[in-house]
């Protein structure tokens, strides 16, 4: 690699079968340093939760992987046919149409039928309000739209920033569910959030990012740190 | 392809939906047309301008018009895109950028058609012209010029989106760039209005075609990464 590139590829042939891999990923807005040299890699049936206080760069290291944002610097490698899945800050819906017109876009675009449309509008409760446009439904049904329209097609990759921030705890329930079942199925999630209460059930491996580095990894090779450890000591070191 | 196509055809509902929930465009093109073509009427009855002098001075006065409503109109043609960042979760599942500029370019030059008929009749109208005879040759040149218009704006209204300065970077980048088309807009309009059809053997619907064709090439070719940022 040059000193001042970054490549976002599908990988040809992969080594340990990895959904994504990066390898020394940088990231920089202005003069600060974002995301730091990363290297990290998740495979299929992995749930990492990544921790960080506000400011670490889990945000903007969850766009480098859905490749939405492109890295100044290291590999961002997916797997050759691997579609990522992302719910970010902004719903990725257009405001003025109804739910059920946004979500009948998606799934007229990856080609799914009518019943798979039903089956996401009652996954996700979203039957009551798929008639109102996006900008009339509150904040927490925006997220469960955006969320519903995120894992439409089953992406092999979901990757969720701070996705329980809006829900209640039915919706959170319904959350917790479909990324087991997902992960059940070989598929991976990368979950950025600081709602360890509610997410950390569901996680079987933690990430913990400060200043824009991997500064603990429970999976991390010769570590013998588990979820709990790992996030103890994210605990006491943000209190 | 005929998936590609399919998606285009969707992308091209969305956009066309989105217009028509709201209507800001379409409402803020028309207004703004009925008013400034009003007070152009009005300016040139009170001037006493004699009936040639008005019918040589209407064909500038219906493009500065036309490009004035557009580039006020147009900083909404990519908003929608980036409001809710839509462009991120249809980019996330497979949809090409060159796929989202086309199907906005195609609605948004449609509305600017829909504009550059109701100016005509506005126009016409306020200063007392006919435009009759002519109006196949007129229509054909609004055609050109509202997919020429709309490959440009598009485009950078992708660019200005993405900045602080928006509204002020849209007219600052496009009518500069739009000059080429109003040269070849007033001419071919003049040639209309003063002769009764576009001259044999003129440059302008070539300097129109070509404007608009490498506008539409950089689009097709760069919207993806402007709207990305």
């Amino acid at each position: 690699m040059g000193s001042e590139s970054a490549v976002h590829q599908p990988a040809r042939s992969f080594e340990g079968a990895a959904l994504v891999e990066l390898r020394g990923v940088v990231k920089r807005f202005g003069p600060s340093v974002v995301v730091n040299n990363v290297s990290f890699s998740c495979k299929p049936g992995e749930v990492v939760l990544l921790l960080g206080a506000n400011g670490a760069g889990k945000s903007t290291l969850l766009r480098i992987i859905a490749n939405l944002v492109r890295a100044d610097r290291g590999v961002v490698q997916t797997g050759a046919s691997t579609r990522v899945g992302y719910a970010g800050h902004y719903t990725c819906l257009y405001s003025k149409l109804s739910v059920r017109a946004n979500l009948s876009l998606y799934a007229a675009i990856l080609g799914i039928d009518n019943s798979g449309l039903q089956r996401t509008f009652s996954a996700w409760g979203l039957e009551e309000v798929q008639h109102k446009s996006v900008a009339d439904v509150s904040r927490g049904v925006q997220s469960r739209a955006s969320l519903a329209r995120a894992l439409m097609g089953e992406p092999e990759l979901l990757v969720l920033d701070e996705p329980s921030s809006n829900l209640d705890e039915a919706s959170t329930e319904t959350l917790r569910e479909v990324i087991s079942m997902h992960a059940a199925r070989g598929g991976a999630a990368i979950i950025a959030t600081h709602d360890l209460a509610r997410l950390q059930s569901v996680a079987t491996r933690v990430v913990v990012l400060e200043r824009g580095a991997v500064i603990a990894d429970s999976s991390a090779a010769g570590d013998s740190a588990t979820i709990e450890s790992v996030v103890e000591r994210y605990r006491i070191r943000n209190r | 392809m005929a998936h590609w196509l399919s998606v285009l055809k969707l992308l091209i509902w969305k956009e066309a939906a989105i217009e028509l929930r709201g209507r800001e465009c379409l409402t803020l093109l028309f207004c703004t047309t009925v008013v400034v073509a009003a007070l152009i009427g009005a300016g040139v009855s009170s001037a006493v301008i004699d009936a040639t002098t008005t019918r040589k001075i209407f064909p500038m006065l219906v493009w500065v018009v036309f490009l004035l409503t557009t580039t006020t109109a147009s900083a909404r043609a990519s908003e929608a895109e980036l409001e809710g960042r839509g462009f991120e979760g249809l980019l996330l599942a497979g949809v090409s950028g060159t796929q989202i500029y086309l199907s906005k370019v195609l609605v948004t030059a449609v509305l600017f058609f829909t504009n550059w008929v109701l100016l005509l009749m506005v126009t016409s109208a306020a200063l007392d012209q006919s435009v009759k005879a002519v109006i196949g040759e007129l229509l054909l040149i609004g055609a050109g010029a509202a997919l020429t218009l709309a490959a440009l704006i598009v485009l950078i209204s992708g660019v200005a989106g993405t900045s602080r300065l928006r509204g002020v970077l849209l007219p600052l980048l496009s009518l500069p760039l739009l000059f080429p088309l109003f040269l070849a807009g007033v001419e071919l309009t003049t040639e209309c209005i003063l002769y009764g059809a576009i001259t044999p053997g003129s440059v302008w619907p070539g300097v129109m075609l070509v404007s608009g064709a490498a506008f539409l090439l950089v689009g097709v070719n760069g919207y993806e990464v402007v709207v990305r940022g």
